[in-house]
């Protein structure tokens, strides 16, 4: 058996990655870090789903919102009403999200760029207001409280352990993303973000591409929903408004869209944030708008592209130098 | 049913089917002239919208100004908040490539949305506000139906507005060159036509225009925030429905949609409406996604 040399490009990732994992118990002190901390693993899982739908396969979908929301309904009511576990209770809930969001992305099949954006958009105002008017499943605007906590041999994975199980789902998330991207199937949604009646001409189904793409991100909007109904206090159908749907866009493409790390470092900027500055949403949301004015108009590629930019520049000037030395010197 | 009941139900449609048509006939006539002439997605347009309501309560009665003052200090502070945003931020972009311009268009205006909608939820907060006119108890009887004067009132100041404008688009030299630039901006150019002017125009145009419709919504019916994205997503099926950059297609859908939104209102629950606009719109779009009016 042969061991792998380590590759001394990946020690910052593994480092990074050991500083994430103990993280929880640097902030395990403050319960309002901890939670910060939970709902950036969280909004990340959803950022990275639509990223995979936007930057990746070019599918502008905005019903982000009713699909996490459908997937926090469903798991909130499966364990409170009927009394099944959560473990049930989450893969079901992931699924009914699954079934929506495929549902949602039917419309893509014909319709292109900023038809289906708006088709999304509408769509999900209408099944916030079906939340509003369905008020033996919702609540209504009353809101849906006490929504309880997993448990796994009777203990209750709340905390810490919350915390732990959401970086875990997180993980799988970018392990999935990952692999898939560098999969035939990653290739064919980045040709349809180019062009897809090329594509289509060059023997790819287009069409069971977009619907594979629908339902895998659908899958992880729905299990991050599930995660976030869980550590809310209250669920009200306004919290999945189109609002949620903006703020993960803004996250993803402040970050920068079409690379796997971008998502997470602007949702993590963007939710750590308004905690930091200790300010209403409102605040927050108009934060939200600025910066992604600003990021439209001075930088395209977003926080993380400007920076991987820069750096491949750099790179790029010292080897043309190289080269022109090396020219002269031949000469 | 009795003869008299006929008549008071086809009363209270009519007024209800003009009032609401007429604000949605021109919201989305805003919209498509946007779209169409500048290719810009206008997401803010329920907060370009809603401002328009606010402003007004804010000159006429908190500030106690005549309401004609406060009606033109309303528009000339949104105009020129208008023409500052169009020249800082959106004049950029005209000339990006089609597939890029989209996506920033729909990034700068969603963020508008996010800063516009939250100042009012800021200043204003999420409170329901009527602007109470002396003869806003008064009626006068439609068909045996009484009226509210201020949908009279209201209706009378957007037919003549739509009517204005309409002859604007259609028979001035203006409205000529906004035209032309719905239909080919480059074309429009070679002309001798100023694109960057009448882009400004434009922008000028259509979004007071926005805010000129909710201006008269706030006089007729009390608003919250949220009627900002009711007015949205109406206006852009409306828009999706008619045709893009279509504008006598946007007119006819605003009193197409308000006359179904008055009588499923009468006859079944208010949220009916948008459901059915949204199955109208998701047919429409598979059929036929160019819209019913092609330009």
């Amino acid at each position: 058996m042969k061991i792998r040399e380590f590759d001394k490009s990946k020690l910052p990732i593994l480092l990074f990655s050991v500083f994430v994992f103990a993280l929880p118990l640097i902030l395990s002190n403050t319960a309002l870090w901890l939670r910060v901390f939970t709902y950036v693993t969280i909004f990340c899982i959803l950022s990275s789903a639509m990223n995979l739908m936007i930057g990746f396969a070019g599918q502008f979908s905005l019903g982000v919102g009713a699909i996490a929301g459908l997937a926090a309904y469903t798991s909130a009511n499966l364990m409170m009403r009927y009394g099944f576990s959560f473990w049930v209770a989450f893969p079901v809930a992931a699924l009914t999200a699954t079934a929506l969001g495929v549902g949602l992305g039917f419309p893509g099949l014909r319709l292109r760029g900023f038809y289906f954006a708006m088709a999304t958009l509408i769509m999900q105002n209408v099944i916030v207001q079906i939340f509003l008017d369905w008020t033996s499943f919702t609540k209504g605007d009353i809101g849906l409280t006490g929504v309880p906590f997993p448990t796994i041999f009777g203990v209750e994975v709340r905390g810490i352990y919350y915390a732990y199980l959401c970086l875990a789902a997180l993980g799988i998330t970018l392990y999935v993303v990952y692999k898939l991207l560098n999969s035939s199937l990653g290739m064919a949604m980045r040709a349809i973000r180019e062009d897809d009646v090329l594509t289509e001409s060059l023997g790819i189904n287009v069409a069971r591409t977009k619907m594979i793409v629908y339902a895998t991100s659908s899958f992880m909007i729905g299990a991050a929903g599930s995660l976030l109904g869980h550590i809310s206090m209250v669920l009200t159908p306004r919290m999945f408004e189109i609002g949620l749907s903006f703020q993960i866009l803004v996250q993803t493409i402040v970050g920068g869209g079409g690379t796997i790390v971008g998502p997470l470092v602007g949702t993590s900027l963007l939710t750590v944030l308004p905690y930091a500055v200790r300010e209403s949403y409102a605040i927050q949301d108009i934060i939200n708008g600025i910066l992604m004015i600003i990021v439209a108009i001075s930088f395209k590629g977003g926080i993380y592209g400007q920076i991987k930019g820069s750096l491949q520049r750099s790179k790029k000037e010292i080897t043309e130098n190289k080269t022109i030395d090396e020219k002269t010197y031949e000469r | 049913m009795a003869y008299e009941e006929i008549i008071f139900l086809v009363g209270a449609f009519l007024v209800n089917t003009l009032a609401s048509g007429l604000v949605y006939s021109l919201a989305t006539t805003s919209l498509t002239t946007m779209y169409g002439g500048l290719g810009i997605p206008n997401i803010a347009l329920g907060q370009f919208f809603i401002i328009g309501a606010y402003l007004l309560y804010f000159f006429y009665v908190q500030l106690h100004l005549n309401l004609i003052i406060s009606a033109l200090a309303t528009m000339v502070m949104l105009i020129a908040f208008y023409f500052l945003i169009e020249k800082v931020v959106f004049r950029r972009f005209y000339s990006a490539p089609s597939g890029e311009r989209i996506v920033f268009f729909v990034l700068l205006t969603i963020g508008m949305s996010q800063i516009l909608g939250n100042i009012i939820l800021i200043t204003f907060e999420a409170n329901t506000y009527r602007i109470v006119t002396p003869w806003y108890y008064e009626t006068i009887n439609v068909l045996s139906f009484p009226s509210p004067v201020s949908y009279i009132l209201g209706i009378t100041l957007l037919s003549v507005t739509l009517c204005v404008l309409f002859w604007f688009l259609r028979y001035t030299k203006y409205g000529k060159a906004i035209r032309a630039l719905v239909q080919d901006r480059e074309m429009t150019g070679l002309m001798g036509v100023n694109i960057t002017r009448m882009s400004t125009l434009t922008f000028l145009l259509s979004s007071g225009v926005a805010s000129f419709a909710g201006m008269i919504y706030g006089l007729m019916y009390s608003f919250d925030p949220s009627a900002s994205g009711m007015i949205f997503s109406m206006t852009f099926v409306m828009m999706l429905v008619g045709g893009r950059g279509s504008v006598l297609g946007s007119m006819i859908m605003g009193f197409f949609f308000g006359g179904l939104q008055a009588a499923l209102t009468m006859f079944f629950f208010p949220s009916a409406s948008l459901y059915v606009f949204f199955a109208v719109m998701l047919i429409i779009l598979l059929a036929k996604p160019e819209g019913l009016f092609k330009r």
